[in-house]
């Protein structure tokens, strides 16, 4: 085989598989490189081998390659492979194919990257190897909703955004039903001179209509964990299990036990309307053993 | 003694040199303000990052004020005792007491109303968990002479009654109303602030610096060397790691050396700090409210930069929100050197 019939092979296979990604609607990008496609609607099972430096990971629907919004969902994702490096990280992007590393900042709205996540009753996110579900941290931005569990190392934004009816004003989607666990610690930041930087386990958590699911740390101490958005009721939310974690231990200037003196009925007087209580925004801090809404 | 002639050029000179911080504390507010001048400047022309959204941002036509510090625990307190030390539990709704500022809790002097105190020290400790609601009313309040009254939390900056959402779009007032004294700075404001040098170049030569520290290069995340003795850090921002000491230990003003071209403390760490900009990030997501610079216990610190800022909802309260107040009120010290000026002019005019 001469190089150019091998170029030639190689074109055509790469030809084909962006042929099969337009045809099947949802893209898997890994390092920039499209290396699966995936009908709509269908689980997706990512093997990444042997991970021994960090990687990138994207899933999305290919209409938003030219910008679009995403007409497809997603179902159920399961990464497969083996952490060789213990200090390789993997980051899944399930956002708009525009998006190739996390953002600076979690607070800041996403492209979507498909409809919905889904895959109720059963686990949304699976990970084949305990240590690759540590050394992962996730974002998903969703245009509609999400569902089945969700258990990873890190959450860095999970976004379920709904759509506002200009009449009536009636968010429709927007629900995250998910219950979410971050499995790791707060990654903690370095001794001097402060090169790397530290991240929470549990960044932004935001729908556009209702939370649903129970959300879980369970090795972080974080000053707060996640913040929401959210339409409809925002229930079951706990918080479990903190551990004090040198690097990010409880700032000392504030009232001890911080989430557990702001109780649920402390936050609830002092959120009633006028405020919409569909609007009301809330504060959940890790440093205690429940907060529940 | 200076002459009656030499005051004129006193004034032009401290108004006209290097901004510096001067004790220039508002008697209405008790807030420090730093007067930006340099009037019609030049906005941002971009340094060839793609997509930098603030390229012809932060040109401002008007001298204003603007707080060196972020709001501070003291002054936070002395809000919060306000509106919620009343009788009958009649307090704001959308008023939130933060979890991470320096106060501790007071016996209230009213019944069903609730007290904070600041211990000493801890005066000017940062204050989170401040939505952009909430600022907004803190302007009211300042508008309104700190008055007592339920009303002045109300109106004044920002008419409380367009709080709320359709669907999930903020139906917020977008910028201050005409002739507020105090708000929250636009982010034309707040960049010419923070990254504008009206002397970068040489005098009166202003240019821009990319991070708000007055530097182009990032800056170091670390406790302050006061602190921490040796510790070269510039910003309490970028989740340090120090022994026995919290980001939440620092105060406000802490990297004495570290300053915006105009004074400015901490516009890199403490808080992100909330402007009026409404922002998209997307088409297809809602309006947000723009915030700029790191915050303390995480964040990294490219946030700095001046073409890369945050957005939220505005009733988002995470312990990392704070913000900077705007105001119209000139400082005391160019107040007293104005009113100098003019008499000096006007006795020279008598003379001639």
């Amino acid at each position: 085989m001469t190089w150019r019939s091998l170029g030639l092979l190689a074109g055509l296979v790469l030809s084909g598989v962006a042929t099969q990604a337009s045809a099947q609607s949802i893209a898997v990008r890994r390092d920039g490189q499209i290396i699966s496609a995936h009908a709509g609607g269908s689980a997706i099972t990512i093997d990444l081998g042997n991970v021994s430096q960090s990687t990138v990971v994207s899933v999305f629907d290919v209409a938003t390659q030219s910008g679009g919004n995403p007409i497809v969902a997603v179902g159920s994702v399961t990464i497969q492979g083996t952490l060789t490096n213990p200090a390789a990280r993997v980051t899944l992007l399930i956002a708009g194919a525009s998006v190739s590393a996390l953002p600076q900042f979690a607070t800041a709205p996403l492209p979507f990257g498909v409809t919905s996540l889904e895959a109720a009753p059963g686990q949304a996110i699976t990970f084949s190897d305990n240590a690759l579900q540590q050394a992962t941290t996730l974002v998903i931005a969703a245009s509609q909703n999400i569902t089945g569990r969700i258990d990873v190392g890190r959450v860095f934004r999970i976004e379920a955004g709904g759509v506002t009816d200009p009449n009536t004003g009636q968010v429709t989607g927007g629900i995250i039903s998910s219950d979410i666990t971050a499995t790791a610690a707060d990654l903690p930041p370095a001794t001097p001179p402060f090169t790397v930087l530290g991240e929470f386990a549990i960044n932004a958590i935001v729908a556009g209509n209702a939370i649903r699911g129970n959300i879980t740390t369970q090795q972080a101490f974080d000053p707060i964990t996640f913040e929401t958005l959210a339409g409809g009721p925002t229930s079951q939310t706990a918080l479990k299990s903190a551990t004090n974690h040198p690097a990010h231990r409880s700032p000392k200037i504030q009232p001890s036990t911080m989430a557990a003196a702001r109780s649920a009925s402390e936050r609830s007087g002092a959120k009633n309307s006028p405020r919409p209580p569909e609007r009301s925004t809330r504060r959940i801090h890790s440093a205690t053993a429940q907060a529940s809404c | 003694m200076l002459s009656r002639y030499g005051v004129v050029p006193l004034a032009i000179a401290l108004s006209v040199a290097a901004p510096s911080a001067r004790a220039d504390i508002d008697p209405n507010s008790g807030i420090d303000f730093a007067r930006i001048r340099a009037v019609g400047n030049a906005p941002w022309p971009g340094d060839g990052t793609p997509d930098d959204r603030a390229i012809g941002r932060g040109r401002v036509n008007y001298e204003y004020s603007i707080g060196k510090f972020e709001v501070t625990t003291a002054q936070w307190v002395e809000f919060f005792n306000a509106a919620f030390d009343r009788p009958g539990g009649n307090q704001s709704p959308h008023l939130v007491p933060p979890d991470f500022w320096g106060a501790s809790s007071a016996t209230a002097q009213n019944s069903g109303g609730r007290r904070w105190q600041v211990l000493p020290g801890r005066e000017m400790l940062p204050v989170g968990n401040i939505d952009w609601r909430m600022a907004a009313m803190y302007c009211n309040w300042l508008h309104n002479g700190k008055s007592s009254d339920l009303a002045a939390f109300e109106s004044g900056a920002y008419d409380v009654s367009t709080f709320g959402y359709f669907g999930n779009i903020f139906t917020d007032q977008v910028t201050r109303s005409p002739g507020a004294r105090y708000w929250i700075p636009s982010w034309d404001e707040w960049l010419k602030a923070a990254h504008y040098d009206p002397n970068k170049n040489g005098p009166d030569q202003g240019g821009w610096w990319k991070y708000s520290i007055t530097s182009d290069t990032v800056p170091i995340s670390g406790p302050p060397s006061s602190l921490a003795p040796g510790s070269l850090g510039q910003a309490n921002a970028g989740g340090w790691a120090f022994p026995n000491l919290s980001p939440g230990d620092v105060p406000l003003g802490a990297y004495s050396n570290v300053t915006s071209p105009w004074g400015l403390y901490d516009t890199a760490g403490g808080t992100s700090e909330w402007t009026e900009e409404v922002i998209q990030f997307t088409p297809q997501q809602p309006n947000n409210r723009l915030f700029e610079g790191s915050y303390w216990y995480s964040g990294p610190l490219v946030v700095d930069k001046i073409d890369v800022f945050g957005g939220i909802f505005p009733t988002y309260s995470a312990f990392s929100q704070g913000f900077r107040i705007a105001s119209s009120v000139p400082s005391p010290t160019t107040t007293i050197l104005l009113m100098v000026g003019a008499g000096v002019l006007f006795r020279r005019r008598r003379h001639t």
